[in-house]
């Protein structure tokens, strides 16, 4: 017996002992790409690097992080990623949106639009573009298809420049390559330009030789957030469009340089968009509505500038109604308990906000968007820009396919034609163009008379060759601006360079002296914190400058600001724009 | 005078008591007390002495024939029995109330017995790792050991919150819940991981238990809301089922589990049935919930809105005029407007009850045994329609066979359960939120039946006035709907939360453990244990229409959800265990064995945005069917699906101790261990493995003097351990698949040399006991070092990479006391202290590859945790005031006494304000008897660490906290702090003489907390008080009953925090001591009946 029962547990542990490790390997997700036992883990590029459908799959995904308005292919929701991106930032200074909030459960403080270090001016440096775009870049050549090379090229041209844009550096090289290893390399912003100019050329050159088709395309693009519609010939419009903006941008500091890329990008055989293209841009098919759409009527986050309320009410621009909305409730006056008539009001940038919003208290009812502007498309570079950049371009007397004024007069019935679909009033571009004055508005906050300030806009609408440049110039730009809504990368970058539109400065400036209240933000600042005091040291050399609001990108030439008005009516000149010319 | 007992005698008693017990392992072996001669079937009459502790004559002491209970007789006044009719050899079973009694064999000469006290941990047996049994005297690590009477006292429907204040560096931090009570925190001895757990191992009659930690509000939650603390499995355990539970506290007393034993082990000891006549314990307790302390709110100041305007009001705040200046009409046009001052949460919460009720049965014979028990817990809480049911049901059969050669043992426990709407912390969904900040001005009773009303075109969640009635619902005609005048984000009314929105979770556990021990040959003994741990959990929750999750009733038809989720867990060991005595000088006990585990699980989870395409408030997913052309949410019917999940691990273990001539022990533990998690980076190189490892030694010190009239024991221990905790089991560094898209990601920094993390720890401590056993203490110093902690750091190009990085330090010294005291015959009190001091010291953090240290930050926008070199573990970081270069707080609008405001430094959370963490915690006990009445008390304590109230920040911003109400006071007294247009005003609180707006500077401080906000959590409560008596023999012999009286959580004797400075909404690391709109604390009255037979 006692043998027996030796015997028996003998037995029952070697059998527990044979089966004592589980499975090796965990239990594969299907959703997840290779096998555990293929991981190398030594090896951190990934399978696209050896396999082309999965390079074409990583691709993919790279490029809704363009600019990420819901297209997020993982994880959290995209309104959220929009206003780090955008909407609590460059949306500001643009003069487009006022954000209507200071605080953030998510996100934290922004008493004010200048807050120095809140957590959105790190905002737009989100690199997953790059880090999925990686393997077309470095393999796709290898793999036989140097197309998604091209398209690689374009989207980090995309993002790179806007990036350099915002902050005047960005690691580039280093951001492209995936280095995970600090320090970073910053590399100034004009090699950066100079990289992406070569690198679009490199791009067209490529696609008008392998010309992938629509099945190929499909490969990379999303059908429902396609930018290309399947034909290959709009990427390289992407790729032109995007150089000719950048040739805009830096022809304060080198016009020789810009002229010659605008012509190309302009005379090139496949060229910029041109008439009967529709925009860059992801257009609402699967029943996403725009995203600015929730963060201003679902969380009531931002509610319309005070800059672009007035430029529109200043030019009795019917968009105004079409863009916008208000909730019904009434606004009254702190001080004098004034009941404001019914409008769409913005917000002037910059006022102290400490209450959450609702829809009937405090900046609750100003202007919302619209609920016909809902489902609106969510662009990357609009038509409409390209014709006004070539207007401008012209005006400069450059090879762009057209005079200035037919260019212009181009642009502003574009505005109405295009946005048309979102109303059911006509719109009228004839009469708007016809508008030779317009009546200077000054804007008031129904709300709180102490954010009053006057108007600044003076111009009219229609064409007059006899107009000086500067003021042709600024006709163009303002008239862009509203155009071009909702671009607000491109309307800051250009407010700049050029000083238009006349936005309106912050109403409170916490980082002054570093920022003057004028002259506006000149830079995004990072915050530089412990864990990223490293990745950030070299910023500052290829900046030129030290890392705060006030320091100038390197298009932006200080040479230029010679020019006084007298604002405010303060009986001193104060500067307020470059000239041009 | 004392008398000191002959150790020789008090061996016997023990391996007596040991043999009893039915267990092994004991370092001694008997010595036979006397030859035992063959037992001689005639009759005679037993007598002999029985004596207390002190060798004081026993009167009133039970000696009774075991296996014959009608036989029995008492001691007289000089201690003497005499039982006639008594054979030779037949056992003696003496006892007395308070001692622990003792069986002896009549041998026909008289007998003198000694008895102990009932508390005697000299001689204990205690349970340590893998269920060894050891002699207390022969450990080299610091165990404290807690009885059964101790759990049921004064229960909690989470057994381990009765641990509170019992044990030296032991610290439950309940959450606070509702009804149900939820998971609780348990830290032993500091925390060290930042995102592995910090609780111990939890071993169940020698299995080791996941915790099941239910999810957890996180840091994001603790400041929005929205989500609820669900409970643990551990909490499910019926607490009369326990019969002790020993703490091992360090990771040196728990080496042999490897694993996970990190943090320590609580090794909790069910009942088993015993043998002789069937037992019966009937307890119930009925107890009666009330808030023990009610949030202040000034009860000045009213509403800031235009009343008698038509509609809603907006935020609900204090900023308005003084309560009781209002006029009659404005009165009339609410109907809840009071002129007189109310605190809406005295007028909210309700008394909560809880209903124990339980039975257990046991008995057999000598050779079988049973035990059974049933359970029923009924719970309704203090938030209206909070309620909690479980039942317990437990079934022990216990087997010897082939003459006790081979014992079997089973058992089966399944744990039925279900809570309804457990309170949401936080802000959102949470019934607290807009509780809190209802103004005194409000009377929350009109509510009570006016949370509601029927939907018509009139309801602006019916016909919401914007184009497109973009929030509005059509369908709600008919439909229940909201009453209430306030929205803002997350405003409800308090009752349509509690009402309206219905939450549940079921769950079924059933736990079988099956358990075969043989003696092999001599000593040489093998068991194994199998166990299987079988859960499944249901949750529903419907929310009705019109519920604002954030904004104004964004909810626009209801919102459904439901899930389920099961798990089985299998445990498998098998041990080899020897143990001898070489002569009579050299112990030795061995132990080999292996085990293994695995997990499985599976959950699916399925909601539904039922929004105007369906039938409102109909809560099922196929309320969908219809399409939702613009919705901006996309789908409104998502499912997800969690795969299957398995994990695995599997040990080798060794361990051997051996004592030398009863005065030295050494002791020391190996174990070898595989995880599955790290299995996916051997690829071609076979398994990887782990091993961890102790070892100990003790010395009896007082055997060394020789014998010390006052010393019974000196020991002096010392112990030291290397012990694991593996990464986390899933796959790293892989690349994904999105569904939607069919894109997939990059691959993410990979998973550079993944270990274990490891915690080496030190320990020493003395043993002392004196004055014949009636007061001991011990004093251990620990120091015990995380390192390889388990973290997500970011890379340079902003990716989160997983790394086995830097190093956390406790170290601290425990102290624990007892002592008792004998009186009288009927006086006696019996008293323990304990106190801990812990030093947390972060000594390494990860260090990016270039050298830079790197700081980790966990939390919400509101405030950071971080965790930086040279601080601590949880230490608390805030925004506070931006200040110029004189250390004056800089103003927006300086002088423009409307507008102006103080500026709050952003997004650097640069202000430390402290840690959550005690440093020094204490509880102190008392047993006061006096003959069958005994008074019992609790005190607990703890000194240091900060507590922050995120909701004092944001009554400071809704002007409800008394400060904002005596600055508004003061200045209308006061012409110099009235600026022109009648704003209120205060001085800046930096000494410039500055002044700004009374509403702008706390709408300002309050908008997050900051050091305003914080508070010092040291404290001292009377945790519990119990006054119980127990009627003796009320129903004939051996059936008693007890009944009590109880208060829990009774009072504080001190404390400087406006909330429970053990607040805790959340069992997530780093974030207890953190106060967003919690329940406030609770104070419970119990009447307990004990019933036995």
């Amino acid at each position: 017996m006692k043998t027996n029962i030796f015997a028996l547990a003998l037995a029952v542990a070697a059998s527990t002992f044979a089966t004592g490790c589980g499975d090796r390997f965990q239990e594969e997700l299907p959703w997840m790409v290779g096998s555990q036992d293929q991981m190398d883990n030594n090896d951190e590029v990934g399978l696209g690097a050896k396999d082309i459908t999965v390079l074409e799959k990583e691709l993919r995904g790279a490029i809704p992080f363009m600019l990420n308005y819901s297209h997020e292919p993982t994880g959290t929701w995209a309104p959220h990623k929009y206003q780090y991106q955008r909407s609590n930032n460059v949306d500001n200074y643009a003069g487009y949106w006022t954000t209507s909030k200071g605080t953030f459960t998510f996100g934290g403080p922004m008493p004010s639009l200048y807050t120095p270090d809140n957590d959105y001016l790190g905002g737009p440096l989100d690199n997953q573009l790059f880090n999925n775009s990686k393997n077309a870049i470095y393999y796709a050549e290898t793999l036989g298809k140097p197309e998604w090379r091209a398209v690689a090229l374009i989207i980090q041209a995309y993002l790179g420049h806007e990036l350099v844009d915002f902050y005047g550096a960005l690691p580039f090289n280093d951001w492209r390559k995936m280095n995970r290893v600090p320090p970073l390399k910053w590399e100034a912003g004009a090699d950066i330009y100079a990289q992406i100019f070569t690198e679009l050329d490199e791009a067209i050159a490529i696609l008008k030789e392998r010309q992938p088709s629509a099945s190929e395309l499909e490969k990379i693009e999303d059908p429902n957030k396609t930018i290309s519609d399947g034909d290959w010939v709009r990427w390289v419009k992407f790729a032109n469009s995007i150089k000719l903006r950048m040739a805009m941008n830096i022809v304060n500091v080198d016009p020789t340089t810009a002229q010659q890329k605008a012509e190309e990008a302009v005379a090139d055989e496949i060229g910029v968009l041109t008439d009967g293209d529709r925009d860059i841009s992801y257009v609402s098919k699967d029943g996403h509505s725009n995203c600015i759409y929730q963060i201003s009527v679902g969380w009531d986050d931002v509610r319309l500038g005070a800059s672009l309320e007035n430029i529109l009410k200043h030019f009795n621009n019917p968009l105004l109604n079409v863009w916008f909305d208000g909730y019904q409730y009434p606004i009254v006056e702190k001080n004098t308990g004034i009941t404001a008539e019914k409008d769409i009001y913005g917000i002037r940038p910059g006022i102290a906000m400490i209450n959450t919003t609702n829809k009937q208290n405090n900046y609750g009812p100003f202007g919302i968007v619209h609920e016909n502007y809902r489902m609106a498309d969510q662009p990357f570079i609009k038509f409409a820009e390209v014709i006004f950049l070539r207007a401008e371009g012209a005006l400069r007397g450059w090879a762009m396919g057209g005079n200035a004024q037919e260019l212009y007069e181009k642009g502003v019935r574009l505005m109405f034609e295009e946005n048309q679909k979102y109303t059911t009033e006509t719109l009228d571009a004839e009469k708007y163009l016809a508008q030779e004055e317009c009546e200077v508005v000054d804007y008031t906050d129904p709300l709180n008379y102490a954010h009053n300030i006057k108007g600044r806009v003076s111009i009219g609408v229609k064409w007059n060759d006899a107009d000086d440049d500067e003021l042709k110039l600024e006709k163009i730009i303002t008239q862009k601006y509203i155009a071009n809504f909702p671009m607000s990368a491109e309307a800051w970058t250009t407010y700049r360079r050029t000083g238009y539109p006349r936005l309106f400065p912050v109403y409170l400036n916490p980082m002054k002296p570093d920022v003057d209240t004028e002259l506006q933000l000149r830079r995004m600042p990072i915050k530089v914190t412990t864990n990223n005091a490293l990745e950030m040291a070299g910023l500052e050399q290829v900046l030129g400058g030290p890392q705060h609001g006030g320091t100038r990108v390197f298009w932006d030439n200080s040479d230029t600001w010679t020019r006084g008005e007298d604002i405010e009516n303060s009986g001193f000149p104060v500067v307020v724009a470059p000239n041009n010319f | 005078m004392l008398t000191p007992i002959n150790s020789f005698q008090k061996l016997t008693l023990s391996a007596v008591l040991m043999l009893g017990a039915g267990a092994f392992a004991g370092a001694h072996a008997a010595p036979a007390a006397a030859p035992a001669p063959q037992a001689q079937a005639q009759a005679s009459e037993a007598k002999g002495t029985v004596l207390d502790e002190e060798g004081e004559p026993m009167i009133g002491a039970s000696v009774q024939v075991v296996g014959n209970p009608t036989k029995g007789a008492a001691t007289d006044l000089d201690g003497n029995f005499v039982l006639p009719g008594v054979a030779s050899g037949t056992m003696l079973r003496i006892s007395a109330v308070g001692y622990k009694p003792v069986e002896v064999k009549w041998e026909g000469t008289p007998i003198s017995v000694q008895l102990a006290f009932d508390s005697e941990e000299l001689q204990e047996v205690v349970v340590t790792a893998m269920g060894i049994q050891r002699e207390a005297k022969t450990l080299t690590y610091a165990t404290q050991t807690v009885k059964a009477d101790e759990v049921t006292r004064i229960k909690s429907n989470n057994f381990v919150n009765a641990l509170q204040g019992k044990a030296a560096g032991l610290t439950i931090t309940p959450n606070n819940s509702g009804a149900g009570g939820g998971a609780s925190k348990i830290t032993l001895r500091g925390s060290t991981s930042i995102l592995g757990t910090n609780q111990p191992l939890i071993v169940i009659d020698g299995v080791p238990m996941q915790d099941g930690m239910g999810d957890q509000v996180s840091a994001d939650a603790i400041v929005y809301g929205g989500t609820r603390s669900r409970d643990d499995l551990l909490s499910t355990i019926n607490p009369e089922d326990i019969d002790n539970m020993t703490i091992l506290k360090g990771p040196n007393a728990a080496a042999l589990y490897g694993s996970a034993a990190n943090n320590g082990v609580i090794v909790i000891t069910t009942k088993t049935g015993a043998s002789g006549q069937v037992k019966v314990d009937i307890s119930s307790t009925t107890s009666i919930d009330r808030i023990a302390t009610y949030p202040k709110t000034q009860k000045l100041f009213g509403l800031d809105a235009d009343v008698t305007s038509s509609g809603r009001l907006g935020d609900l705040n204090g900023w308005g005029p003084r309560i009781g200046t209002r006029s009659a009409d404005e009165l009339a046009s609410r109907p809840y407007l009071t002129s007189s001052p109310r605190n809406a949460s005295e007028d909210f919460f309700q008394t909560g009850v809880t209903l124990n009720n339980g039975i257990t049965l046991s008995g057999g014979t000598d050779l079988s045994r049973t035990y059974f028990s049933y359970n029923n817990t009924y719970q309704t809480g203090v938030v209206p329609e909070n309620k909690f049911l479980r039942n317990n049901v437990m079934l022990k059969e216990s087997f010897s066979l082939f003459n006790k050669r081979v014992n079997i043992s089973t058992s089966l426990n399944w744990i039925n359960q279900r809570t309804d709407n457990t309170p949401v912390a936080g802000r959102a969904l949470s019934a607290t939120y807009a509780l809190y900040r209802t103004p005194a001005e409000i009377d929350m009773r009109y509510y009570r039946n006016h949370y509601k009303h029927t939907g018509t075109m009139a309801d602006e969640i019916v016909w919401d006035g914007t184009p497109g009635n973009t929030y509005g619902n059509y369908k709600l005609i008919g439909q229940p709907v909201q009453t209430w005048d306030f929205d803002g984000d997350y405003l409800n009314n308090p009752y349509w939360v509690a009402n309206m929105i219905k939450d549940q979770v079921k769950r079924d556990r059933l736990l079988g453990n099956i358990t075969l021990g043989v003696n092999i040959w001599k000593n040489l003994k093998y068991q194994t244990r199998f166990s299987v741990d079988y859960v499944v959990t249901n949750t529903l929750n419907e929310m009705y229409a019109n519920t604002s999750t954030k904004t104004m009733h964004d909810v626009r038809g209801g919102r459904y959800s439901s899930s389920n989720s099961r798990s089985s867990d299998v445990y498998n060991d098998h041990m080899l265990t020897w143990n001898d005595r070489f002569s009579d000088k050299i112990d030795v006990s061995v132990a080999l064995g292996g085990n293994f585990t695995r997990h499985f699980s599976r959950s699916t989870s399925i909601s539904t945005e039922i929004d105007t395409c369906g039938l409102p408030n109909a809560f099922v997913p196929q309320n969908n069917k219809y399409s939702r052309p613009e919705n901006p949410n996309g789908s409104a019917t998502g499912a997800s699906d969690s795969w299957n999940y398995h994990d695995w691990s599997s040990a080798l273990f060794a361990t051997a101790s051996v004592g030398l001539f009863d005065k030295v022990y050494v002791d020391g533990s190996y174990r070898l261990e595989w995880a599955q998690s790290f299995q996916q980076f051997t690829q071609g190189s076979g398994y990887k493995s782990f091993d961890y490892y102790s070892a100990g030694v003790n010395v009896l010190l007082d055997r060394f003097f020789g014998p010390v009239s006052w010393l019974d024991q000196l020991k002096w221990r010392g112990s030291w351990s290397v012990v694991g905790n593996p990464i986390p089991n899933t796959l790293f560094a892989r690349q994904t698949y999105d569904f939607a898209n069919g894109t997939v990601s990059a691959r993410p920094p990979l998973f550079d040399d993944p270990k274990p993390e490891t915690t080496t720890a030190y320990e020493t401590g003395l043993d002392v006991w004196m004055f014949n056993n009636k007061f001991n203490f011990d004093l251990t110093y620990y120091n015990s070092t995380l390192k390889n902690q388990f973290m997500y750091v970011t890379t340079a190009n902003g990716e989160s990479k997983p790394v086995n990085t830097g190093k956390i330090r406790n170290y601290g010294l425990e102290f624990s006391a007892s002592y008792r005291w004998v009186i009288t015959n009927d006086w006696s009190w019996r008293t323990g202290f304990n106190v801990a001091w812990n030093d947390n010291r972060i000594l390494e953090t990860y260090k990016t590859e270039s050298g830079a240290p790197y700081e980790v930050q966990v939390g919400p926008s509101a405030f950071k945790v971080k965790y930086k070199e040279g601080g601590r573990y949880g230490d608390l970081y805030v925004n506070s005031f931006a200040r110029d270069e004189n250390g004056y707080i800089k103003l927006l609008n300086e002088g423009d006494y409307a507008n102006a405001a103080p500026q709050m430094a952003t997004g650097t959370y640069d202000t430390f304000v402290g840690n959550t963490t005690s440093p020094v915690t204490m509880g102190w006990n008392n047993t006061f008897s006096w003959r069958n009445l005994t008074l019992y008390f609790l005190i607990d304590g703890r000194i240091g660490g900060k507590v922050m109230s995120l909701t004092e920040s944001d009554m400071d911003l809704f002007g409800l906290s008394q400060r904002t109400a005596d600055a508004r006071l003061a200045a209308m007294k006061n012409p110099d702090l009235q600026a022109q247009d009648g704003t209120l005003l205060m001085y800046l609180p930096d000494g410039s003489g500055r002044k700004v707006s009374v509403r702008k500077y706390y709408e300002t401080i309050g908008g997050w907390p900051m050091e305003d906000h914080v508070y010092d959590a040291t404290s001292f409560r009377m945790r519990d008080i119990s006054l119980s008596y127990e009627f003796p023999d009320l129903f004939g012999k051996s059936t008693g009953l007890t009944a009590q009286f109880s208060v829990k959580n009774a009072f504080f004797i001190y404390k400087d925090s406006p909330v429970d400075p053990d607040i805790s909404m959340t069992a997530s690391n780093g974030l207890g001591g953190i106060d967003n709109y919690a329940l406030p604390t609770t104070r419970s009255y119990a009447i307990t009946l004990k019933l036995n037979f």
